[in-house]
């Protein structure tokens, strides 16, 4: 009669756990190399260029201007934003390799027949081979992290930046990474368990770390693609993948003027939900490998479930792939793509991952099942049946609209630059509550899908895109994306350059008073004057008290100034005030410098400069004028005649179409540097007219403009034209209107402009005229 | 002791084993033999826990093996497709098996080493195939196993080592009550060595007994006469097997052996001796006395 002993299991286990790790020695050395060079590696090789900043640095507070530099340069204890990204890139990829290696005698029947000999419960032998993987590659990465850790605190540690952030990035690039490389391993594990050959495990397990990501990818595309208005947020995706996220993690953050900002909570939400996706990734990979067959090794699994769900992504896959090739024809042409598509890389999923044809007639009804699903999702796109595209919301259900609308100030600083994210499209919103403005937008909005029921194709005027996002009194929100604008839209957008929540948000004159109140900032503003002619603005001597008073007239001007003044100006253009704005808490500040424009006229480009706004003056502006008066200032805004040599007058169609179509255009100081050029030569391209007589140049100088409404219509009948003193010294810019030119200069301009406008085909680019 | 009841394994809708029934009977060298695909592998994959039976049930010690490891502690499995961790040396896999099996002797280890001509610090996979299969001998051996599984042990093995092991095994078998179940398409090679045999033929057993008792019934007996009497003649005699080559005949008789020489010498033989009956011959016969034609199973 045989007895059973029964032996402590922990020590079977410890013994069975050291051959396992010895197993994973070549993991070890492996990250251990690979990690050396991507993080400690850096280090070494930038050290002679930190060391050469640390001693030439120079600045009233040295140790505080260092820890300020060294803060904004470190990412925890890596050098540059993208390092934590190939970090763990590297393991996840080390982490994918071992787990197939840990696994692969599941898939060798001789491999198979001595592990599952071995008296060690099944769960034990997953449990053990896990503890050594996760050891294997963690504590090569544990080790190399605190190594740099406090080789960093060495070198740098002496002007104590260390602050509570570091020491939360760290924390939360510590948590992601962990978790990551845990559910790369838990999601291959779980795949390996349930196939029978490595090269499945490795196929399967692959394309899963990333389907997510894919399907949310083709889905979002298909659904921007199709339907009109739609727009999908790729980013979303790169978190629906183990691989991708360790890029994403960090790039889930605000970047301001101020800083990077980031978004830890979120960061730490997502990462527990990946956790929480490994542990029940790998609790399912430990009840099927109790159930699994010692015999399934070696043996491909032509129905097994995984293989049908990577064959049926294979026809999604492929059925998109086409539809994108495709995807400027017509829908006959489209969805014989997709069927082809769809077809020819499903098959090729069948015969790799079936070894042959045996399996193909009864998977086919799965393949063609999903290649069904995705082409009625297309065409349920197509055709609009969800009621996506021409929904509005009812005027009385909306409580506040954003609007990718600045229109003059496109290029001005917004209160985004502060307060939001600096990227291209915050940079661009307005908000507005104000109902009239709400009106405003949702007219646009109703122009805008109008234009598209009347156009089967759309254009795209000069690259410009429009994004309405309404929120509703009941929480929800609407939003919308039209890469190619209306014309007619920006018309009516145009309504609301006079209106004083358009303005607030977006003129320079309030939106630097608003930052001025922001904690911690020094504001400093000086103000010049400048004629219409002249490129240079004098500087004014004004007090505090006297600036402040400049800066309420303009800003009760600017607010009074009528739409149409604004539109299509009859006053005349006196000048310009020049603003320019510092804040001299930044004065060290080089990094925000350079994330905030800097000045077209050659400011010193130092961390104190904000903006300048150059506040066009018309006779409308009653107050700023007799602010000038009184303090007898009013003369520099006087052009001097007697220096003007010369005003050279050219088209700038092209300008007009390439950006910022149909929209309030200013010429001062946008215009500067292309017309500096322009202005310069004459080429085969293009003509520069020329008037040089004193009585005509001054008469130009009355009728010129510095800002307009511009569409199609307007703007193939003005001009651009710039001022050039008696040296050829290139100055002031303005617009002017054609029948404004003088005799001597008109005809023959008109003639040019035909000529120049007949380059504009009707295909693309047709001549629109709006009505605002 | 080892009992399979209505033992059923199928593969892909191939029964491997197709109600299986046997006992072995502890203490006992059992020999299961069969051609390729009869089943003795999958016999021996459930036996050690490997598989899980599809139907009926296998039990060792009244418990079944699979995913029991205070059974399987007691169970070693030589498999007929060795395999051994990677560019490991036998001391390596020796360590390996210490740290999982208690009754793992180092003592054992060092005098196996001592009777097999292995180098136990070399790699393994530089050794040839009788050289490899020694290593697993010795490993197993070494974990001193209440049940020892061998698959093909000794293909490969030089007459020198097969003596040895035979020795070995039967040494422990006398010493400790060991269990040992071969299994091999070879009868000559188990002849000597199992007290215990069992014929399996797709998936069930057609045959299984003591050797002692399926040779005890049967003697060979060889006879020169001037001239050979016609099998009719010998009617008195319990013959299975007639065979005639000149005067001389050579007959297999189920019966005692002296019997059956003093019942030919009535027949005025010239010469006439008992000669040694093969395992082999003894299948055959006994098969056929239970309707099998052997010349369709084992070649």
């Amino acid at each position: 009669m045989i007895t059973p002993k029964s032996f402590s299991s922990k020590s079977k286990g410890l013994g069975f756990f050291r051959s396992a790790l010895l197993n994973q020695v070549s993991f070890i050395i492996a990250t251990t190399i690979l990690l050396f060079i991507v993080i400690v590696v850096p280090y070494l090789v930038s050290a002679p260029e930190h060391s050469h900043l640390l001693y030439s640095y120079s600045g009233p507070d040295l140790t505080g201007a260092i820890r300020d530099y060294y803060s904004r340069y470190f990412y925890g204890i890596y050098l540059s934003d993208a390092q934590p990204g190939f970090v763990g890139v590297i393991l996840a990829l080390i982490t994918f390799a071992a787990a197939l290696f840990s696994a692969r005698y599941l898939h060798s029947k001789k491999m198979t027949d001595l592990y599952h000999a071995l008296p060690l419960r099944r769960e034990k032998l997953l449990l053990v081979n896990t503890g050594a993987t996760m050891v294997a590659i963690l504590g090569p990465y544990l080790i190399i992290y605190l190594f740099t850790a406090i080789g960093q605190q060495a070198v740098y540690g002496r002007y104590g930046w260390v602050t509570a952030e570091y020491f939360r990035y760290v924390a939360m690039d510590l948590f992601t990474t962990m978790v990551l490389v845990w559910v790369v391993y838990a999601l291959t594990t779980f795949v390996s368990v349930n196939v029978g050959t490595t090269f499945d495990s490795l196929a399967i397990s692959g394309v899963l770390m990333f389907l997510p990501t894919i399907v949310y990818g083709i889905g979002g595309s298909v659904w921007e693609l199709t339907t009109y208005g739609a727009k999908f947020q790729w980013e979303y995706g790169l978190r629906l993948s183990p691989f991708l996220f360790f890029f994403e993690r960090f790039n889930a953050s605000t970047y301001t003027a101020r800083g990077t900002i980031y978004q830890y909570p979120f960061i730490a939400g997502v990462t527990a939900a990946w956790l929480l996706i490994g542990c029940l990734l790998f609790g399912a990979a430990l009840l099927c490998y109790r159930r699994r067959k010692s015999e399934v090794a070696e043996q491909t699994q032509p129905f097994g479930i995984f293989q049908m769900v990577v064959k049926c992504f294979a026809v999604l896959f492929g059925s998109a792939l086409f539809l994108a090739l495709f995807n400027e024809r017509g829908m006959a042409v489209r969805l014989l793509a997709l069927v082809l598509g769809g077809v020819s890389v499903g098959l090729i999923a069948e015969l790799i991952l079936s070894r042959g044809t045996k399996a193909l007639l009864k998977n086919l009804r799965w393949l063609a099942l999903s290649g069904g699903v995705f082409c009625l999702m297309y065409l349920g796109l197509s055709f609009d049946l969800f009621g996506y595209v021409y929904r509005m919301p009812d005027l009385s259900n909306v409580a506040s609209v954003e609007v990718t609308y600045r229109g003059q100030y496109w290029d001005d600083v917004s209160r985004a630059d502060f307060t939001s994210p600096i990227d291209w499209d915050s940079r661009s919103i307005t908000r507005l509550e104000d109902a009239q403005c709400i009106e405003i937008v949702r007219n646009a909005h109703q122009s805008q899908l109008e234009y598209h029921r009347q156009n089967a194709d759309s254009r795209n005027y000069g690259g410009s895109t429009l994004r309405i996002l309404y929120r509703l009194k009941n929480g929800r929100t609407l939003s919308r994306y039209y890469p190619d604008v209306d014309p007619q839209s920006y018309a009516i957008l145009s309504q609301l350059e006079d209106k004083e929540e358009f303005i607030l948000q977006n003129n320079p004159l309030f939106v630097m008073e608003e930052y001025g109140q922001l904690p911690g900032t020094q504001l400093m503003v000086t103000a010049a004057a400048s004629s219409i002619t002249n490129d240079e603005a004098v500087p004014l001597k004004l007090n505090e008290e006297q600036l402040g008073r400049l800066v309420d007239a303009l800003q009760a001007d600017t607010l009074r100034r009528p739409l149409e003044e604004i539109l299509s100006p009859t006053h005349q253009a006196r000048g310009y005030i020049r603003l320019t704005y510092r804040d001299l808490s930044r004065l060290d500040d080089y990094d925000y410098a350079s994330t905030v424009k800097y000045s077209y006229d050659g400011f010193s480009n130092d961390g104190s400069f904000i903006t300048e706004y150059w506040a066009p003056i018309t006779d409308n502006y009653t107050q700023t004028l007799a602010l000038l008066r009184e303090l007898k200032l009013e003369y520099l805004l006087e052009p001097k005649l007697e220096e003007i040599g010369e005003v050279r007058i050219s088209d700038f169609y092209d300008i007009y179409t390439f950006s910022h179509a149909s929209m309030v255009q200013r010429m001062m100081p946008q215009g500067r540097n292309y017309y500096d050029w322009r202005m310069s030569k004459d080429s085969s391209e293009f003509k520069v007219f020329s008037v040089t007589d004193p009585a005509e140049i001054e008469g130009l100088i009355n009728r010129g403009k510095s800002m307009m409404f511009l569409d199609d219509d307007a703007a193939s009948q003005v001009l651009a034209m710039q001022y050039v003193d008696k040296n050829g010294k290139q100055m002031g810019l303005q617009f002017i209107r054609l029948e404004d030119l003088p005799d001597s200069v008109r005809p023959q301009v008109a003639s040019y402009l035909e000529e120049r406008l007949a380059l504009y085909s009707e295909t693309d680019n047709p001549r629109v005229t709006v009505t605002y | 002791m080892i009992t399979a009841t209505a033992l059923t394994k199928t593969f892909d809708g191939f029964a491997a084993l197709n109600d299986f029934t046997a006992e072995i009977p502890r203490g006992s060298i059992y020999g299961l033999v069969g051609t390729n695909g009869s089943g003795k592998s999958t016999l021996l994959r459930l036996i050690s826990g490997i598989y899980r039976p599809d139907g009926g049930e296998i039990l060792v010690a009244g418990q079944p093996p699979f995913e029991n490891p205070s059974i399987k502690e007691r169970i070693f499995h030589v498999s007929d497709d060795l395999y051994f961790l990677p560019q490991s040396s036998m001391n390596d896999m020796a360590r390996f098996y210490a740290g999982i099996y208690r009754s793992f002797s180092w003592d054992t280890y060092r005098e196996m080493c001592d009777r097999f001509p292995i180098d136990p610090k070399k790699r393994i996979n530089t050794f040839s195939k009788g050289m490899k299969r020694q290593t697993a001998l010795i490993l197993a051996l070494s974990c001193r196993p209440d049940i020892l599984l061998l698959d093909e042990a000794f293909d490969g093995l030089d007459p020198v080592i097969r003596i040895g092991l035979r020795k070995i095994l039967a040494d422990l078998i006398a010493d400790g009550g060991m269990t040992v179940v071969i299994a091999s398409h070879n009868l000559r090679e188990l002849e000597d060595l199992c007290d215990h045999m069992g014929l399996l033929h797709a998936g069930k057993v057609i045959f299984a007994r003591e050797i002692d008792q399926v040779k005890l019934g049967f003697c060979k007996v060889q006879a020169v006469f001037k001239v050979p009497p016609k099998p009719e003649s010998l009617k008195v005699l319990d013959v299975m097997q007639y065979e005639i080559s000149g005067s001389v005949i050579n007959l297999i008789v189920r019966g005692n052996a002296d019997q059956v020489v003093a019942e030919i010498h009535k027949m005025g033989p010239i010469l006439v001796e008992t000669v040694p009956l093969t395992l082999e011959e003894v299948f055959i016969h006994e098969m056929e006395a239970v309707g099998y034609d052997y010349s369709k199973i084992i070649f």
